[in-house]
């Protein structure tokens, strides 16, 4: 059993051979190796942009790998990369460092904690959080993006004295742009399927029209929703 | 400010799972591509095998096909996943657990030499240790290059191609310039999006790996790569306060898994992942 659970035992005196064992749901992840979130991938792993392939949590379409899976992923990836990585040829690139040097010449009102608890709050409460029962509406949702909004303006404001701040502003703009989609995922499907991952309050019905796979892709900083068949590429 | 600049054929982001095991399967297939591999923590204990896992999760059982496991997936998913991608995975479920056999992890066996199982998907091991021997693994590696504390945050884009990715320490200040022929992201999902369940100094004891925290799809989506239901979310069914899971008491020991009316609530509503979540 795990450390936590045994200890809580221990330290409770609330053994499990007399006392029930209470259990409750986390709050929701987006992770490709238990769904099916994640980069729209072929069967040999690469995304649709070119020779960047995929494996693991991080691919989407294929639920249920856990370890063994994400390893079968990464020997197929690896396979492709094997076969094309000679017909490959690159031009150098560098990146604009400025990006991450402006971090430190900001200047905030705000602590990175500070905007990743809104940006938390704003998700539990209007985009079906654990205190919401995991359910949400399409005007919540609406509410979810606009406070999503302020808080990623804010948050290029945001101010670094070192490398871990840095990291964690980063973490945050991370968070705030897979939020983003996943607000426009949420009112794409206006349908209610996995009761419990997804219960949509204006459709609380599942609608067979949605035996479909709900894309998207980020145009000029706005999310597209794509719909794709679920025979395609069978 | 330092910068510093790497050209390699292979680029992984991410030293976890599938970057490591991505790492050892392409030295076997050419040990003349040269691979480097950016990770954020140290890849000796990083991402969510971290800890350790006591199972591994996807194994086809004795009497039953890779393509059973796919039906199975795809029915718990409600249709919607990717069959092609679900097949091609459980294809290699029993090989890929041979290999990490192989390199060292021990799987319970019984008294016939063969893998005590959990169910027909599930066999037990003793996993403390995973982590740390798929990274001893790779260490051995003579075109694979390790470099811990590294931050991935951009891709390098020439067009709609990608030619590697750029970041920086999470310890000093160095920025790291990456071109690469190919690139592999495997750095996990993503946690902390929602308010955890769990506040103030204990908030990030959480099911998933407070340290995903979403990159390589921020990265990809902000580079305009497509994504597939991200409305799918992931709600562990866990025991409460400690996180601790549930199947282990469920499948492992045998306990019931009954609501505050004594009623086996799983019988009774159904036994999807999504709907045992629904139920409580
Ligand atoms: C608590 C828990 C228990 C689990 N138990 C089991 C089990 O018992 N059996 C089972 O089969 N499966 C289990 N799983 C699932 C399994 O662990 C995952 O599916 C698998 O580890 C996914 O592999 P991955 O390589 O995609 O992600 P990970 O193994 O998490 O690796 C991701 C790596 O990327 C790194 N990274 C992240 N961001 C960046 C960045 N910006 N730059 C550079 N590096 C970065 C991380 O530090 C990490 O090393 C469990 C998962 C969790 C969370």
């Amino acid at each position: 059993m795990s450390p936590a659970q045994s200890l809580k035992w221990l330290e409770s005196g609330e053994m499990p051979s007399k006392f029930n064992v209470e259990i409750g749901g986390s709050e929701p992840y987006i992770v490709g190796g238990h769904t099916a979130s994640g980069y729209w991938i072929d069967k040999n792993r690469q995304t649709t942009l070119k020779n960047l392939f995929a494996a693991g949590d991080v691919a989407g379409g294929c639920p249920q790998k856990y370890v063994t899976g994400s390893f079968a992923e990464a020997e197929i990836a690896a396979e492709s990369i094997a076969k094309e990585i000679n017909k490959i040829s690159i031009t150098d690139k560098v990146v604009d460092f400025e990006e991450f040097e402006q971090y430190f010449k900001n200047q905030s009102d705000f602590s990175v904690d500070e905007l990743e608890i809104a940006m938390q709050t704003a998700m539990d409460e209007y985009a079906g959080g654990l205190t919401q029962n995991y359910k949400f509406s399409e005007n919540q949702l609406n509410l979810a993006k606009q406070n999503l909004k302020r808080i990623e303006i804010l948050s290029e404001k945001l101010h670094a004295n070192d490398m871990y701040d840095l990291l964690k502003i980063y973490e945050l703009r991370e968070r705030l742009t897979v939020a983003k989609v996943l607000i426009e995922h949420l009112k794409a499907r206006k349908e209610t399927r996995w009761a419990g991952f997804y219960q949509n309050l204006d459709y609380p019905q599942r609608d067979e029209k949605y035996n479909l796979f709900v894309n998207s892709k980020m145009i000029n900083n706005e999310v597209k929703i794509i719909s794709r068949k679920i025979e395609q590429e069978m | 400010m330092e910068i510093k600049k790497f050209f390699s054929d292979v680029l992984i982001i991410g030293g976890g799972a599938a970057g490591l095991f991505a790492a050892i399967r392409l030295s076997e297939l050419n040990p003349k591509i040269n691979v480097i591999i950016a990770e954020k923590a140290d890849i000796r204990r990083s991402g969510c095998l971290a800890a350790g896992v006591n199972a591994l999760n996807a194994y086809i059982g004795e009497g039953h096909t890779p393509k059973d496991y796919a039906d199975y997936a795809l029915k718990d998913a409600h249709g919607i996943a990717r069959y092609d991608l679900l097949l091609s995975m459980s294809e290699r479920l029993n090989h890929v657990t041979k290999i990490i056999e192989k390199l060292g992890l021990v799987i319970f066996k019984d008294e016939n030499d063969k893998y005590i199982t959990r169910g027909w998907r599930n066999v037990k091991i003793n996993g403390e240790n995973i982590k740390l021997i798929l990274a001893n693994a790779v260490k051995n590696l003579e075109n694979v290059k390790i470099i811990n504390h590294v931050n991935i945050t951009n891709f390098l884009l020439d067009d709609e191609k990608v030619v590697g990715a750029a970041g920086f320490s999470t310890r000093d200040k160095i920025y790291y310039n990456f071109t690469a022929k190919a690139t592999l992201i495997a750095t996990g999902g993503a946690s902390g999006i929602y308010l955890p369940n769990h506040s103030g100094g204990s908030r990030h004891q959480i099911w998933y790996s407070p340290f995903n925290t979403g990159a390589g799809y921020a990265m990809g989506i902000r580079a305009g790569a497509e994504m597939t239901t991200f409305e799918m979310r992931f709600i562990a069914l866990r025991c409460k306060d400690t996180i601790a899971p549930t199947g282990t008491l469920a499948q492992g020991v045998g306990a019931e898994q009954i609501n505050s009316k004594g009623e086996l609530f799983q019988e009774k509503y159904g036994n999807t992942t999504s709907e045992r979540v629904f139920e409580i």
